[in-house]
């Protein structure tokens, strides 16, 4: 009887996200328990047969991730590194944001007036 | 959408689908038999009332985006992502003053082609109709396609077989039927959405407490509850940009503008934008509440109907089913009447066939329906694209849309050289910043651009417009 295969990350890494949630795939035989280590302690994230995860609302850090096949007891590792976009930027672009929407509030409401008051 | 889970079985499916397409196709035949003319068919004789006006305005902003992709955003961008989406209202509820002087000022209109032709004339408004009909298709295409993918994801149904049902269902009513048949249909998919979100809602918080989601949410997604998560505050006034902008230009808004009956049209838009603003709160809530009730998601865009299946069971599974087949048919059907009329209008009537009859015109109008139908049935049928970045695509076009039209319609020195350099140079500039820096940054950035430049060319401008000019007679 042929080995099982050890499971495998359709994205071998490393991967980086600057949003905080990644899309994770794998191949795997049977069912497995996918977990996620930041600093060293691991924690379950999912356990069964299907072949992907949507992983989100992480913090800036590095995580490793592992994915382990319940029958085999077979491993496999991806690192994962979330760098959230700059706050700066994403603060000054919500400021301009507020600006272009009040201005395009201000003229729509001031025109409506202007034609309530002269028909 | 990825996995192969599916909710409900294929035959319960399929009848599904017979029946609701049997009732609309039904009730397009019975609403269009009244339909003489061009008029009558593109605009149900500029008669609709405030019930079916609000009804319409509602059911057309609840896309299968709206139940599918705001539990995405909340899964993807946290609570700032759920009400990023809900912002979407905005442009319903600004358009409410807008549509009320666009029915003062041109009461013979058809369609939003019309406005820039009179106002800034035809090279503005060839930008318009090439910017307009990108975003149209572009809409269309994803509503089929996402019709076809959900289908088989709910219920197995083979993606080309669902996807040209509906899309041949939608196309039969609205050819048979005109705007009549879209805003009637319309008011019974709104009653049908608006029923299925509460209940889901409300089933959720039976199965979980807010508290309960709070407590899971700051254990294993903290950034999704973070006042600062960097890219969901970015979202805000992007979504809410791409959402004046998709209402503000589009003839699918423009066309309830003329057809609503004098007095109507604001009020109308109004309550149609607050009927809308939960749903995506209500729609991203769900997604918030998976991990709480122990829902493991494949993938971000099967959230939605994975909690659903979780805390509704096969009640839920119909319910879903019912809900995206209502919310698909309600934009479909509207995308197909007002782009076959702005087609019509714009491009027949106005450039091919100037001498067109009334009933020539509704004739042409029906056979665009029909060819619209098939141009979107080929391009979905190789299945290309996902659902949100296709439609995202459109977003720096229709953002650098917004000051030409608010400035043509209340600022009587905005010009030509304002509008036409504040589309192409706010378009250009945002689609570069799509491509550099993201998606969710375009819109806000080609809004700001065309923004100065009309506010520039205004300034510079010696000319003032003649409002008279835009009551051009039928």
């Amino acid at each position: 009887m042929p080995a099982a295969a050890a499971p495998m990350f359709d994205d071998a890494g490393p991967l980086t996200t600057d949003s905080g949630n990644v899309q994770l795939g794998w191949q795997a035989e049977g069912a497995v328990t996918l977990e996620m280590a930041a600093a060293g302690e691991a924690v379950p994230l999912y356990r069964g047969t299907n072949d992907s995860f949507f992983l989100t609302g992480l913090h800036d850090g590095n995580y490793t991730l592992r994915l382990i096949e319940e029958d085999s007891g077979e491993a496999a590792e991806v690192t994962l590194a979330v760098t959230h976009q700059s706050l700066g930027r994403a603060l000054w672009l919500v400021g301009l944001g507020a600006l272009v929407f009040l201005l395009t509030v201000g003229v729509i409401v001031r025109g409506a007036r202007r034609e309530e008051s002269q028909p | 959408m990825t996995g192969d889970k599916v909710f409900l079985d294929p035959t319960v499916g399929w009848i599904l689908l017979a029946l609701f397409s049997v009732l609309w196709i039904g009730l397009g035949v019975y609403w269009g038999r009244r339909n003489k003319s061009f008029e009558d068919h593109a605009l149900a004789g500029r008669n609709v009332g405030l019930a079916l006006g609000t009804a319409t305005a509602a059911a057309t902003w609840i896309t299968s985006n709206t139940t599918m992709l705001a539990p995405q955003f909340a899964l993807q961008l946290g609570v700032w992502g759920m009400l990023a989406y809900s912002t979407a209202a905005f442009g319903l509820i600004l358009f409410a003053p807008m549509a009320k002087r666009i029915r003062a000022l041109m009461p013979h209109g058809y369609t939003s082609g019309d406005f820039f032709r009179l106002r800034y004339g035809r090279v503005a408004w060839a930008i318009f109709l090439v910017f307009t009909l990108f975003y149209s298709l572009t809409w269309l295409v994803s509503m089929a396609m996402a019709g076809g993918i959900l289908l088989e994801a709910l219920a197995g149904i083979d993606y080309a077989w669902g996807m040209s049902v509906i899309l041949a269902v939608c196309v039969i009513y609205t050819m048979r039927g005109g705007l009549a048949a879209v805003i009637g249909t319309d008011f019974i998919q709104s009653l049908i959405i608006i029923l299925g979100i509460c209940v889901t809602g409300f089933a959720v918080l039976q199965n979980v407490s807010v508290e309960q989601i709070h407590a899971n949410l700051t254990a294993t997604k903290p950034a999704l509850i973070d006042v600062l998560f960097p890219a969901a505050i970015m979202a805000i006034f992007n979504n809410l940009l791409f959402g004046l902008g998709e209402v503000f230009h589009n003839n699918v808004w423009w066309s309830r503008a003329f057809a609503f009956r004098e007095g109507v049209a604001g009020k109308a838009f109004l309550m149609g934008g607050l009927v809308w603003l939960p749903i995506p709160v209500a729609a991203g809530f769900i997604a918030l509440a998976s991990g709480a009730l122990g829902v493991a998601v494949p993938s971000a865009d099967m959230v939605g109907p994975l909690v659903i299946a979780e805390v509704l069971g096969g009640v839920g599974a119909v319910a879903i089913f019912i809900v995206v087949f209502c919310s698909l048919a309600s934009s479909i059907d509207s995308l197909l009447a007002a782009t076959s009329d702005l087609i019509t209008e714009d491009i027949w009537r106005r450039l091919l066939r100037p001498g067109s009859t009334a009933d020539g015109l509704k004739r042409a109008a029906q056979w665009v329906t029909l060819g619209l139908g098939v141009l979107t049935w080929l391009v979905c049928l190789p299945r290309i694209g996902t659902l949100a970045t296709v439609l995202f695509f459109a977003g720096p076009l229709v953002g650098a849309m917004i000051w030409p039209i608010v400035a043509g319609l209340y600022w009587r020195r905005a010009n030509s050289a304002g509008a036409i350099g504040a589309m192409l140079a706010g378009a250009g500039v945002g689609l570069f910043c799509y491509f550099t820096i993201g998606w969710y940054v375009a819109t806000l950035i080609a809004t700001a651009v065309s923004m100065i430049w009309v506010m520039g060319a205004t300034a510079l401008g010696k000319s003032r417009f003649d409002w008279a000019r835009l009551k051009e007679d039928a």
